[in-house]
């Protein structure tokens, strides 16, 4: 849902680089927040392949897919580059962009969460004692 | 005997077993990345548009090797 969100969020900031600096700034952005959205995306991927696994497998599946996805970013942004297609600052960005949009959205979430999860255990204050006399 | 026993380890699932589909997914990963990338590659050259298809068929090959991996260790995992 969060990469759907980035994804139309990239289209958006892609367009408003379009108006202002032109087709190469934002063919550059755009892919370049492909790469980062799919490289993301095969993380969340990985992760929800490790949840329920033995260490030795999650080690395997972990290790196999860290080492393809920076292959995968090293290619897809390398030959760009390489090849001088255009700019190559702004597609990191795009790329880099997508990390942090992630991040920003994520964190909120994940804080909410550690907090319901210690919420369970309220605060002395709050606490309401019930004693029975026997 | 020895044989039939290992076969049979082989067939039940066995450390040998997971071992082998591990290797055929991690293959199989890494031939489709190729396989599309090559694709791509000979239709800009088919079609002189180089480098627009060799960069989808990197994103699409990458993209369709996760989706085959994550569905193939789903099975593996039973679920």
């Amino acid at each position: 849902m969060y990469a759907v969100f980035v994804a139309v969020l990239s289209v958006l900031i892609s367009l408003i680089v379009l108006l202002v600096y032109g087709g190469g700034h934002s063919v550059a952005l755009l892919y370049g927040a492909s790469v980062g959205i799919l490289s993301f995306v095969s993380t969340a991927f990985t992760v929800s392949l490790l949840t329920g696994r033995s260490t030795s497998v999650g080690m395997m599946v972990g290790g196999a897919s860290f080492a393809a996805r920076m292959g995968f970013a090293t290619v897809a942004l390398g030959v760009p580059a390489y090849l001088d297609l255009w700019p190559v600052v702004i597609m990191l960005a795009g790329f880099a962009s997508v990390y942090l949009a992630e991040n920003v959205l994520l964190v909120p979430v994940l804080l909410g969460k550690s907090r319901a999860s210690i919420g369970g255990a309220q605060p002395a204050s709050e606490r309401i004692e019930r004693r029975t006399e026997v | 005997m020895i044989h039939s026993m290992s076969y049979t380890s082989f067939r039940e699932g066995g450390m040998g077993s997971d071992h082998g589909r591990f290797i055929g997914v991690g293959v199989a990963f890494i031939f489709i990345i190729a396989a599309l990338t090559g694709v791509g590659y000979v239709l800009d050259n088919l079609l002189g548009t180089l480098p627009l298809f060799l960069l989808l068929g990197i994103a699409g090959g990458f993209a369709a090797s996760l989706y085959y991996v994550y569905v193939q260790l789903k099975k593996l995992g039973g679920s």
